[in-house]
């Protein structure tokens, strides 16, 4: 089963995003900020990441570049959400940073298929 | 060096001068304007004056004989008044102004002076008189004065502008000097800047890199498989490479600086030979070289002069001359040619140096070709620090060379003997000893030294085929006779590049059967006479030594192998050093020494140590500390020692700094000795034996047992360790950081980086330090974005040492 860690600063999106990836059958943790969620990948066996792309004390795309930069993750899926407009989150996805990039706005529709069909490409 | 005509200083000096000369010349022209005038206008006042009294004179004189008509008396008058040198005229006017009587007469062009008076008597006027004088006798002096003037003037302005020429020369000159000791005031700044941030710069350089020999020698030194053994020993090359780049430019950057200063003390100079020769016999051994040293007799046993110095350009050029030698011998050779002077010379049979690379290589990064240093390496500051050493000890470092054949480097530095230097007595003859060696340059040098004890060296083969019934000569002997006489008592044979051959061997025992067989070896390999109960002397030894051997005086002692040397069973070592990485090399050195090892953070805990009991056979503390350092913390442990009578326990300071800078502190705070980092198990217990020898004693080599390296379960309790503290640990640097409580992830991280540095997760540290940093710094109880980011990639780093560092299941 498909475990996910969700990371947002905003309570609500959190709980919107939990309910959303819940809902669909997959085990779900979630974290206010990045600043521990090396460890809760590791110890958790995250295979998914969702992170929040602007958050007030950190970028998302800081913690993405980490997240790249670390053999660490090697075999875990980022995927960056946001808010933000969609021409900005356009440059994100070019970067390459993440697996995937997503408006807040699409959420519900197509974060599950997207993750099903990341997670489906993960494995051989 | 001169001013530049057109620098500020120049300039106003020329300025200066310019208004010298002006002012000179506006008095001069004061002088001819001013002088002459004045005194023309006085002359002229003082003619005016005199008309004007003579007239009055003449008038009064001339009143009553006009009154009463009588002509003549005023023409003896008029013609008594005209025989003044001035005169030009006199007229007299009756009431009506007709003229009565005349004298003289005025020229046109002729500048005169008038003065008119009335001509009276008592009670009435009776007439007029004007009389007239030249100014050409005032005019004449005038001139006179003018040309005067005009030669004062003159001497004036000559004078003024001899005095700016002066002044202009020399106010240049001032500023030339000025301009010239301003540029070495700041070169000499620029290179003390340099200097004290090369010394910084190292020091920082040195004591990670310590840390990584000190893993690298540890990793060495375990049993590892092939590839991760070659890689451990790859590193420590590295680092002792990097290192040496280090070390050379310090010394380049302090003599630039004119910061190095050559001690005269007394010293031995043959066994500063010795030791630099013996240290690096194992180099030329693995490149099958013979490394030899000749110390002609002249050498005097005690010399004045800067022995650490003379060590570091002999280990210099020694280590070059191996460097760039493929095949043959490299021969060190003292001599005292000149009363005070001792001569150098290192001799390779090498590649050699061509004559159009011979200037450059003294020049700082500067080797003969550039392809040498990718081919041989090094930084090529050696020889420009040997130069400048050699100069500062009062010589010049030479060079001559033949291409393909090799290169001699020879330098005379003044070494005053320290004592008698009477020439030796003659010494009797004690026969002759055979030399078994087809190596011309050993046994030339052999047969020196062994001359110096009166043994005649004579040169043969061991070869049965050579001399059925003996040795016979092998080549062209220098010197003695053929070995044609009977068997010597000793035999003294080559085996500086190997064992001795079996079939040599059994001839040697068999059919020669000398009284004394002495293997002259390195002590790096058997000697392969070992079943002919050969003795053994290590070349290269000093003259004594040999002389010893030879005539039988003593056993040559093996030479001390560190592998053979470990201490006492039961020593009990204190150590000190806030870094947690040299406290665990320090700790495994000293375990693997087989001493008890209790190690502390700082000064404090030592003396909260020490005061608890337990008695300490030594204390190996660092110079440097938080809370207490060493060299307080030395001092206050002998104010106790004193105070209370106890026995004092020996200290050994340990410092990244150079001895020459932390020694001088470290002694008077007590310290008993001195150990410079990068600590090895080779200095540590050298040190040992040097200042503590009781707690060191050497193994048998046939009972010496392997280190035992850490072990696996102990390796597996420490990374659990690191991985459930450091765990903890960030936890709470993430949670104190996203509340902004920035002292507590500075304290944190200090902690952090304390353990990776223990468990050596180098980068994970380095991060740790950065975070440490960064919160220092912060002011504002908010969560920066720059910190966060530096706390998540802390948290990748340790998490990535965890999984680096895992010792195999």
């Amino acid at each position: 089963m498909t475990r996910v860690l969700v990371i947002d600063d905003d309570a609500t999106a959190l709980e919107v995003i939990r309910a959303v990836l819940g809902g669909a059958g997959l085990v779900v943790f979630t974290s206010a900020s990045p600043i521990g969620a090396t460890h809760t990948i590791r110890a958790e066996r995250i295979d998914c990441v969702v992170c929040d792309l602007e958050m007030p004390a950190m970028r998302g795309e800081a913690f993405a570049k980490l997240f790249r930069k670390t053999r660490l993750f090697d075999r875990v899926k980022l995927v960056l959400v946001s808010a933000a407009p969609e021409s900005d989150l356009l440059a994100v996805e070019q970067s390459g940073v993440a697996d995937a990039v997503l408006h807040k706005s699409q959420l519900a529709a197509r974060l599950v298929p997207l993750l099903r069909r990341l997670m489906a490409g993960s494995r051989p | 060096m001169s001013a530049t005509p057109t620098s500020p200083r120049a300039r106003s000096g020329t300025a200066i001068a310019l208004l010298i000369a002006v002012s000179f010349a506006v008095v001069a022209l004061f002088v001819v304007a001013w002088f002459p005038s004045r005194e023309r206008s006085a002359a002229r006042a003082a003619l005016q004056h005199k008309v004007d009294t003579q007239a009055s004179l003449i008038a009064y004189t001339i009143a009553p004989a006009i009154d009463f008509d009588d002509l003549a008396m005023v023409d003896e008058v008029l013609s008594g008044a005209s025989r003044d040198q001035d005169f030009v005229a006199v007229q007299v006017f009756d009431v009506s102004g007709t003229e009565i009587r005349a004298r003289g007469q005025a020229r046109a062009s002729e500048q005169v002076v008038v003065a008119e008076v009335p001509v009276r008597t008592v009670d009435r006027e009776v007439g007029s008189l004007r009389l007239t004088m030249s100014e050409a006798r005032i005019l004449e002096e005038n001139r006179t004065q003018l040309l005067a003037a005009l030669a004062i003037a003159l001497t004036i302005a000559a004078l003024g502008l001899l005095v700016a020429l002066l002044v202009a020369r020399q106010v240049q000159r001032v500023a030339s000097l000025t301009e010239e000791n301003a540029r070495v005031v700041a070169a000499k700044e620029r290179a003390e800047v340099r200097s004290r941030f090369m010394a910084l710069l190292s020091h920082e350089i040195r004591t990670p890199l310590n840390g990584v020999l000190g893993i690298a020698d540890v990793l060495a030194q375990r049993p590892l498989d092939p590839e991760s053994s070659s890689l451990a020993r790859s590193i420590l090359r590295a680092g002792q490479s990097l290192l040496e780049l280090i070390n050379d430019v310090l010394d380049v950057a302090k003599l630039e600086a004119g910061r190095v200063e050559i001690e005269r003390e007394s010293f031995d100079a043959e066994a500063v030979a010795v030791g630099v020769v013996e240290t690096l016999t194992s180099s030329a051994f693995a490149k099958g070289l013979v490394l030899l040293l000749d110390v002609r007799p002249s050498v005097p046993s005690r010399s004045i002069g800067d022995r650490h110095r003379l060590q570091q350009v002999l280990t210099n050029l020694v280590g070059n001359a191996l460097k760039f030698t493929e095949r043959g011998h490299v021969l060190v050779r003292l001599d005292a040619p000149r009363a005070g002077r001792l001569a150098v010379a290192v001799i390779d049979t090498g590649i050699g140096i061509s004559p159009d690379k011979r200037a450059s290589v003294f020049e700082a990064f500067s080797q003969a070709d550039a392809s040498t240093t990718r081919r041989y390496g090094g930084t090529g500051l050696g020889l420009t620090i040997c130069r400048d050493l050699v100069r500062l000890m009062g010589g010049e470092l030479a060079l001559a060379s033949d291409v393909g054949k090799g290169t001699t480097f020879s330098f005379e530095i003044e070494a005053p003997a320290d004592g008698d230097t009477a020439e030796p007595a003659p010494t009797p003859s004690r026969g002759t000893a055979w030399v078994i060696t087809e190596h011309e340059a050993l046994f030339d040098t052999l047969a020196r030294q062994l001359a110096i004890v009166g043994v005649e060296a004579v040169r043969a083969s061991a070869k049965a085929s050579d001399a059925p019934s003996g040795p016979a000569p092998s080549g062209p002997a220098p010197s003695g006779p053929a070995p044609s006489g009977p068997v010597p008592e000793i035999v003294l044979v080559d085996a500086l590049r190997g064992p001795v051959e079996a079939e040599e061997a059994a001839f040697l025992s068999n059919s020669v059967r000398p009284a004394r067989l002495v293997a002259l070896t390195t002590g790096l390999a058997p000697h392969g006479l070992e079943a002919c109960r050969a003795e053994r002397l290590a070349l290269p030894t000093s003259r004594a030594a040999l002389a010893d051997v030879v005539l039988g005086r003593s056993e040559p002692e093996p030479r001390a192998g560190t592998d053979l040397r470990t201490l006492r069973a039961g020593v009990r070592v204190l150590a000190a050093d806030d870094d947690p990485l040299n406290r665990l090399v320090l700790q495994l050195f000293l375990e693997r020494l087989g001493a008890k090892v209790e190690i502390v953070d700082d000064g404090a805990q030592v003396l909260a140590r020490l005061e608890r009991g337990g008695p300490f056979d030594a204390l190996m503390i660092d110079g440097e500390m938080p809370v207490l350092d060493g060299f307080e913390a030395v001092r206050r442990l002998r104010e106790k020692e004193r105070g209370e009578g106890r026995r004092r326990l020996p200290v050994l300071m340990i410092s990244a700094h150079a001895a020459k800078d932390v020694w001088p502190r470290a002694s008077e705070a007590g310290a008993d000795a001195y150990l410079a980092k990068p600590v090895t198990q080779a200095t540590l217990v050298a040190s040992l034996e040097t200042h503590v020898p009781d707690l060191v004693e050497t193994r048998e080599p046939e009972t010496a047992t392997p280190s035992t390296p850490v072990s696996k379960s102990d390796r597996h309790a420490i990374h659990d360790s690191f991985v459930r503290s450091s765990g903890e640990t960030l936890a709470a640097l993430g949670g104190a950081a996203q509340k902004g409580d920035w002292p507590a992830v500075k304290a944190h991280a200090h902690k952090l980086k304390g353990s990776c540095l223990l468990c050596g997760a180098t980068r994970a540290a380095e991060q740790a330090a950065l975070v440490e940093r960064a919160a220092a710094a912060a002011d504002a109880s908010v969560p920066s974005p720059t910190i966060l980011e530096a706390v998540l990639e802390l948290e990748v780093a340790v998490h990535e040492a965890h999984d680096g560092l895992a010792p195999p299941p």
